[in-house]
C-alpha cells in the first residue's frame, strides 16, 4: 500500500516518464540533445527571453556541433524516442484548455 | 422587467437612444419598471474568476504537475471566446435573481447565439475536467486518511455543474422561457433561419414565434421598386410559413424611419406584442393596387465589361486578404461574394472566398452547394473557389487525432507496470473533449493562414476574400492571433521549465511553429499593402453607429480599412421611396464625415443599390456589383 501511494505521490505520469526518459536516453546520441538545445533556443526567442542576434549566435554554435556529431557518426541517429516524448504534449496541451 | 444584450457588438443603447453599460440602468416607463444592460463579457469573466481563483488554483495544483506560478500565469490569460460562456452564466444569474419578473434577451446574430446555447454542455465539460483533477486528490486522501470529506474545491465543481444544469433546464422549459426568432423577408435570411431554427429544435429549445420584420407596406403611389420588393417579400413569407409550419408567425411592417428612442419603440410595441391581426397581415402581403411602372433600368450593359471602378480601390495589386464585415443583415455575404467573383474574373491569380461566420450564407448567395473543402462555383470564374468553414468537423478531427495519441502514450507508459496513471489519463481525455468557445474564430484564422501561405500549390490562393461573422465576432476573430500567442507563450514557458522532466519533443516544435505563424498572421492583418477591411453597412442610424464603433475598434487593433460599402440604397420611386432616399443620402454624408475624422483620410465609399429580389447566384451578383456607384456620383440626387 505504502509503495503504491508513494509512487502516486511521486506522480503517476512523472514516475513513468522517468522510465521512459531513461529508455529513450539509451537510444539517443548527442545529435538529439543538441537539436533539443536548438529548439529550446527557438522557444526562448519566441518568448522574447533572447534577442534575434543572441539566437543566431546560439544557432551557429549548435549547428556547427551537430555537423561535428554527424561526421563522427556515420549511422544516422535513431529517433523512435522522439515519437514517444511527443505524447507528453497531451498532458500539457490539456493544461492549456482547462482555464 | 430587465432587458439584456448579449451581442458583443451591442445596439441596445442605440435602440433606446440611451448609453447603457454592464450595470442595469433604469429606463423611464409609464407603468412598471424597466432596466436595461449591455453585458461586458471580459469584466464578467474577471468578476467570476476573482470569486473562484483560489479554488480553481487549488484544483489545478492538486490535479496537474503545474506549480502555483504556472497556474497563476494561465489564470491571468484572456479567453478569446468568453462572450458566449459568460453570456450564458450571466443569463442564468439574472433569471434566477428574484429582482426581475421577466428578462428579455437581445442575442448575438445566429451563429454565435447557437454557440451560446451550446454552452451548458461546455460548462459541464469544464466541471468534468476539474472533477477529474480533483479525483486523484480524493483518492489519495481516502487512501491515506481512510475517508474523504468534500471541501470548497468540490463545492466549486458542484456549483459549475448546477449552473450548467439549471440554465440548460431553464432554456428548455417552455413554461419559463420563450425564443422568438427574428428574420428579414429576404431569401438569405430565410435560409439562415431554417438552419437556426432546426439547430434550436435539435438542442431541445422551442421557438415560440417567428417574427418577419421590415416588410414593405403598400406604396403610396406608382413605384419602380416597391411592388417588386413586396412580391419578393411575400414569396419569402410563403416559404417561411411552409418551413416553420406549426410555429406562430408575426409580420411587422417596415417603419418609414428606423424606430430609435422611446417614442418610436412605444409605437412599435403593439405590433410586437399584441396578437397578430389577420386583416393587417393580408393587407401587408397583398399585391399592389397601384399601376405597375416599368423599372427605370439602365440600358443593358454590354458584357463583358471592363474592370469595375471599385476593384483597384479596395484590392490594389499585391493585396492578398480582403475582409468584409458589419452588422448582421446588412449584406456582407452578398458584397463579399460579388467582390470575389469580380476579383477572380479580372485578376490572374487564384481567389478563395471563405466564410468565417458559423451561420454560413455564401452558398446561399452564390446558389452553390459548398462545404468545408474549397469548391469551384458554378457560373463563376475557374479561378474562384469557395469554402464554408466547418469548425465542428475540424474539432472532431483534431480530437480523434489527439485521443488516439493520448491512449497510445498512456498505454506505452503503462508498459509492464501494473500502475495505470488513470487519473492523468482521464484529465487529458476530458480536456481533449472540451470544446473551448471561440473555436470558430480559431479555425477561421488557421484557414486564412493556410490558404495564403500553404506549401501545397493546389491549396494556395493568391487572394482570400473573407466573409466574417457580424461585428462582435469579426472583431473577436481579428483579436485572436494576439490572444492565442499569449497562450502559446505560456505553454512554451511551462515546457521550458519542465524540460528536464518531460523533455521538449514534438509539442515544443509545434508550439514554436505556431508562435511564429501567429506573429506572421498579426503582421499580415496589420499590413495595409496586404490586408484591408471593407465595412459593410446600411444608410440608417443603428448600422451607422455600429460602423463607427467598428472603425474605432479596427483602429485599436491596427487593421487597415479599405473602404465602405453602403448597401440597399433606395432608388427614386414613389413618394415614400424618395423620402427614404433623401434620408439615406443624409446618413451616407454623416457616415462619410465620421469615417474621415476616424480614419484620418478619405476612403472609397461604395453605394450599392437595393434590388428586388435580392441578387442571388453569380450572374445576378455580378450584375448588382456593376451598379455599385462611388459616393460623389450618387449622393446628390
Amino acid at each position: 500500500m505504502v509503495i503504491l501511494i508513494d509512487s502516486l505521490l511521486v506522480g503517476g505520469v512523472r514516475f513513468v516518464l522517468d522510465k521512459l526518459v531513461q529508455a529513450v536516453d539509451a537510444e539517443l546520441n548527442d545529435d538529439t540533445v543538441l537539436r533539443e538545445e536548438l529548439l529550446a533556443a527557438q522557444m526562448r526567442l519566441e518568448l522574447g527571453e533572447i534577442t534575434e542576434e543572441q539566437f543566431q549566435e546560439i544557432e551557429k554554435d549548435l549547428l556547427a556541433r551537430i555537423r561535428e556529431v554527424r561526421e563522427r557518426n556515420t549511422v544516422p541517429a535513431p529517433r523512435p524516442g522522439e515519437l514517444k516524448i511527443a505524447g507528453v504534449e497531451a498532458t500539457f496541451t490539456g493544461d492549456e484548455h482547462e482555464k | 422587467m430587465l432587458v439584456v444584450s448579449t451581442d458583443p457588438a451591442h445596439s441596445l443603447g442605440d435602440a433606446f437612444s440611451r448609453p447603457l453599460g454592464p450595470r442595469p440602468r433604469r429606463l423611464p416607463t409609464r407603468r412598471g419598471s424597466l432596466r436595461a444592460t449591455e453585458l461586458d463579457a471580459d469584466a464578467a469573466l474577471a468578476r467570476w474568476l476573482d470569486q473562484r481563483r483560489e479554488r480553481l488554483a487549488t484544483i489545478a495544483l492538486r490535479g496537474t504537475y503545474l506549480d502555483r506560478e504556472d497556474v497563476d500565469r494561465f489564470l491571468s490569460l484572456s479567453l478569446p471566446g468568453v462572450d458566449e460562456l459568460i453570456g450564458l452564466v450571466e443569463l442564468g444569474r439574472l433569471a434566477r435573481a428574484a429582482r426581475y419578473d421577466d428578462v428579455v434577451v437581445d442575442t448575438a446574430p445566429t451563429g454565435h447565439t447557437l454557440r451560446l446555447l451550446q454552452m451548458p454542455a461546455t460548462l459541464r465539460e469544464i466541471a468534468s475536467v476539474l472533477d477529474d483533477m480533483q479525483a486523484k486528490h480524493r483518492f489519495l486522501a481516502r487512501s491515506l486518511a481512510g475517508s474523504y470529506r468534500a471541501d470548497t474545491a468540490d463545492a466549486l465543481i458542484a456549483e459549475i455543474e448546477e449552473e450548467a444544469e439549471g440554465t440548460a433546464a431553464l432554456l428548455r422549459d417552455p413554461a419559463r422561457s420563450a425564443f422568438s426568432w427574428v428574420m428579414l423577408p429576404e431569401a438569405l435570411s430565410l435560409e439562415e433561419s431554417r438552419d437556426g431554427v432546426s439547430a434550436l429544435r435539435a438542442a431541445g429549445i422551442a421557438v415560440g414565434e417567428i417574427v418577419v420584420n421590415r416588410l414593405t407596406p403598400p406604396p403610396p403611389g406608382p413605384c419602380a421598386l416597391c411592388p417588386a420588393r413586396r412580391r419578393a417579400e411575400a414569396a419569402v413569407v410563403r416559404s417561411a410559413r411552409t418551413a416553420f409550419r406549426g410555429i406562430p408567425m408575426r409580420l411587422i411592417a417596415a417603419e418609414e424611419t428606423e424606430p430609435a428612442g422611446f417614442a418610436a419603440l412605444r409605437r412599435l410595441g403593439p405590433a410586437v406584442l399584441d396578437p397578430p391581426r389577420a386583416d393587417r397581415e393580408r393587407r401587408l402581403l397583398a399585391p399592389a393596387r397601384a399601376p405597375r411602372v416599368a423599372r427605370a433600368r439602365r440600358p443593358p450593359s454590354r458584357r463583358p465589361a471592363g474592370v469595375p471602378w471599385w476593384l483597384p480601390q479596395v484590392m490594389p495589386r499585391g493585396r492578398r486578404l480582403l475582409l468584409f464585415g458589419g452588422k448582421g443583415g446588412v449584406g456582407k455575404t452578398s458584397a463579399a461574394s460579388a467582390a470575389a467573383l469580380e476579383l477572380a474574373a479580372h485578376r490572374t491569380g487564384k481567389v478563395l472566398l471563405l466564410s468565417a461566420d458559423p451561420a454560413h450564407s455564401i452558398g446561399d448567395a452564390l446558389r452553390a452547394r459548398l462545404g468545408d473543402v474549397p469548391r469551384a462555383v458554378p457560373g463563376g470564374s475557374a479561378r474562384l473557389r469557395a469554402r464554408e468553414l466547418d469548425a465542428d468537423r475540424a474539432l472532431r478531427e483534431a480530437r480523434a487525432r489527439y485521443r488516439d495519441a493520448v491512449d497510445q502514450l498512456f498505454d506505452a507508459l503503462r508498459g509492464g507496470s501494473h500502475l495505470d496513471p488513470a487519473f492523468d489519463r482521464a484529465v487529458v481525455q476530458d480536456l481533449i473533449a472540451l470544446a473551448p468557445p471561440g473555436l470558430d474564430e480559431l479555425f477561421a484564422i488557421v484557414a486564412v493562414t493556410s490558404a495564403l501561405v500553404s506549401g501545397d500549390e493546389r491549396e494556395r490562393a493568391d487572394a482570400v476574400v473573407l466573409d466574417t461573422a457580424p461585428t462582435g465576432h469579426a472583431l473577436r476573430l481579428l483579436a485572436l492571433p494576439d490572444a492565442a500567442r499569449q497562450w502559446v507563450q505560456a505553454l512554451l514557458a511551462v515546457l521550458l521549465k519542465y524540460r528536464e522532466v518531460v523533455g521538449l519533443g514534438k509539442l515544443a516544435e509545434e508550439l514554436v511553429q505556431m508562435s511564429k505563424q501567429l506573429r506572421e498572421l498579426e503582421a499580415l492583418l496589420r499590413d495595409p499593402d496586404r490586408t484591408a477591411f471593407v465595412a459593410v453597412t446600411r444608410a440608417a442610424e443603428l448600422p451607422r453607429r455600429e460602423t463607427e464603433r467598428l472603425l474605432e475598434e479596427l483602429a485599436r487593433l491596427r487593421i487597415p480599412i479599405a473602404g465602405f460599402l453602403v448597401n440597399a440604397m433606395t432608388p427614386p420611386g414613389c413618394a415614400r421611396c424618395r423620402r427614404t432616399a433623401a434620408r439615406e443620402a443624409a446618413e451616407v454624408r454623416a457616415l462619410a464625415r465620421r469615417a474621415r475624422s476616424l480614419t484620418g483620410r478619405e476612403r472609397p465609399m461604395i453605394l450599392a443599390p437595393m434590388t428586388a429580389p435580392e441578387p442571388r447566384g453569380p450572374r445576378a451578383l455580378r450584375e448588382w456589383s456593376r451598379a455599385w456607384r462611388p459616393l460623389a456620383a450618387a449622393a446628390p440626387r
